[in-house]
């Protein structure tokens, strides 16, 4: 299976604020995120590194220009044309968005009952080979509160793999890991990417840890997005915002290395 | 004419204030129309989720046996109490058994039923859909292609335009008879003309009145309270996190309790 590009032309996106003022997220940008490889979304807190998701999943409207998903344009679909559209994306949430009141199997099995006709026993091998992959098994009774942190993260990716995406979306994945674990899991990313051979984009302030993994780097700063062939070309950038955005996270240069598989 | 640039300045906000108002309750009403129509939409979209609706069913109809039993028995003694004491005035004591089963039916029935039924069930349904919202569990539906209102929501809807109506005629009948047990065991009311007082004065017409009052209730309480919940990041004012949720738990209990007293009134004036 091969992952899908996305490409954003023009794309702006604001909101109006409660004293009646424009807020401008996304400032007419482009950018291309090509088929198969990961690019990693980086940016403050705020500078609209989600809300970048949340259009190319339809989950929000662009105010202006277009959005391509492998070059069919997207931006307003609705309805079925929607619904078709997600089935291609799979998104590990910041959250993991497990659904509480159920437990591993049944929140992994999820998709596979509602958006398939298999029957309960090809289901239950399919979840059972997925949680085996991800070291899950023995857990598939428990719920995600009896879960830790690193453990919903990969419960919530093999619920995403389950109806194999060509595009996965991972927000904030690391968000409230340990190193020691937000190092396990960019390998798993690394090892599953490797697999699947899907279109990767992660958003993340985690940075440097998450340029391991990046093909590409594009940073959010201002409504203005910024791609870098490399992780190490940010570093060496020109522009004012993006040095002090470098200074921020960074500091000093760091040269990337590709994650052990 | 007013020339105080301060005084212009505060009058300009104000008109800003209400103008901002007004449009935050109007996109609110036209959200909420057009949750009312994707709910009753996923009603007919399949697969049906029987397993969730029979949960719905026990949960609301089920788990609501004890609070209506127990309102609708000391309504009932306490409306055969009342009635016996206003009626005794006049030497109409006989009347007592269409007082209160008239009263029962076409009023304090379906009402009690509803604002019990909004303060135990709409108020968790609130809870729960709000939750689902702040921790992305919704999204998580939507980004797998599944219709959150199939999956979640028309379940609910089902359940409680079943439920809501039976617990209705739970509440009735219960009713009238801690009627009975106070008018006619404790203020001796004659039995026969109780119960002939009643036969006499129910007309279908009533029983009419009060059945489409149930499930317009019904209707009003899972589209306010589940509404409010899949909202709950949207409502203007409600915050973030736990907190907003609690407010809009609380607001959503408010509103579908005010609502079901209006709409009371109005079925009332239009079917009477």
């Amino acid at each position: 299976m091969s992952g899908a590009s996305v490409e954003f032309k023009d794309v702006e996106k604001y909101f109006i604020r409660s004293d009646g003022l424009k807020q401008i997220i996304l400032d007419k940008v482009n950018i291309f995120i090509p088929a198969g490889k990961t690019t990693v979304i980086a940016g403050g807190s705020g500078q609209g590194k989600s809300v970048s998701l949340k259009l190319v999943l339809g989950l929000m409207q662009a105010d202006s220009g277009s959005i391509f998903v492998s070059g069919e344009e997207i931006t307003h679909i609705k309805g079925r044309k929607l619904k078709k559209l997600r089935t291609r994306f799979g998104v590990l949430f910041q959250g993991s968005a497990l659904f509480d009141s159920m437990t591993v199997y049944q929140n992994v099995a999820l998709p596979l009952r509602e958006r398939t006709k298999k029957t309960e026993k090809e289901i239950r091998q399919l979840v059972l080979e997925s949680l085996e992959s991800f070291e899950l098994l023995g857990h598939e009774n428990k719920f995600p509160a009896q879960l830790s942190g690193g453990m919903k993260k990969r419960v919530g990716l093999s619920r995403a793999l389950q109806l194999k995406p060509e595009i996965m979306l991972f927000d904030e994945p690391t968000t409230g890991l340990d190193p020691v674990m937000t190092q396990e899991i960019y390998q798993l990313f690394a090892k599953t990417q490797e697999e699947v051979g899907f279109t990767s984009i992660i958003v993340s302030h985690d940075i440097p840890k998450v340029f391991n993994l990046a093909d590409q780097v594009i940073v959010l700063q201002n409504g203005d997005m910024d791609t870098f062939p490399t992780p190490e070309a940010i570093q060496w950038s020109e522009k004012t915002h993006i040095k002090k955005f470098v200074e921020a996270t960074v500091g000093e240069i760091y040269q990337s290395h590709l994650v052990e598989k | 004419m007013n020339k105080n640039p301060e005084n212009k300045t505060m009058h300009v906000n104000t008109i800003a204030v209400l103008g901002n108002s007004g449009i935050t309750i109007l996109i609110d009403f036209g959200r909420m129309g057009l949750y009312l129509l994707q709910m009753f939409k996923g009603c007919f979209s399949l697969p049906f989720r029987f397993a969730e609706f029979m949960r719905q069913m026990n949960f609301i109809g089920v788990g609501s046996l004890v609070v209506i039993f127990f309102t609708a028995a000391s309504t009932g003694m306490v409306l055969g109490l009342q009635g016996y004491y206003s009626l005794h005035k006049f030497g109409a004591e006989g009347m007592l058994g269409s007082a209160v089963s008239l009263t029962l039916i076409m009023e304090l029935g379906p009402v009690l039923t509803a604002l019990m039924v909004a303060g135990r069930s709409g108020s968790a349904m609130c809870a729960e859909l709000g939750i689902m919202r702040i921790s992305e569990q919704i999204d998580a539906l939507d980004c797998m292609a599944i219709d959150p209102f199939r999956y979640l929501i028309s379940p609910k809807l089902l359940a409680a335009l079943i439920s809501v109506p039976l617990l209705t005629v739970l509440f009735d009948v219960v009713g009238i008879a801690g009627g009975y047990v106070a008018g006619v065991h404790l203020m001796g009311v004659n039995p026969g003309s109780y119960f002939e007082g009643m036969r006499s004065s129910v007309t279908n017409h009533d029983i009419v009145l009060g059945t489409v009052k149930s499930f317009a209730f019904a209707l009003l309480i899972v589209w306010i309270c589940s509404g409010r919940g899949y909202f709950v990041h949207q409502i203007k004012g409600a915050g973030f996190g736990a907190g907003s949720v609690s407010k809009v738990t609380t607001q959503a209990v408010v509103l579908s309790s005010i609502s079901v007293l209006v709409f009371d009134y109005l079925i009332t004036a239009i079917l009477i």
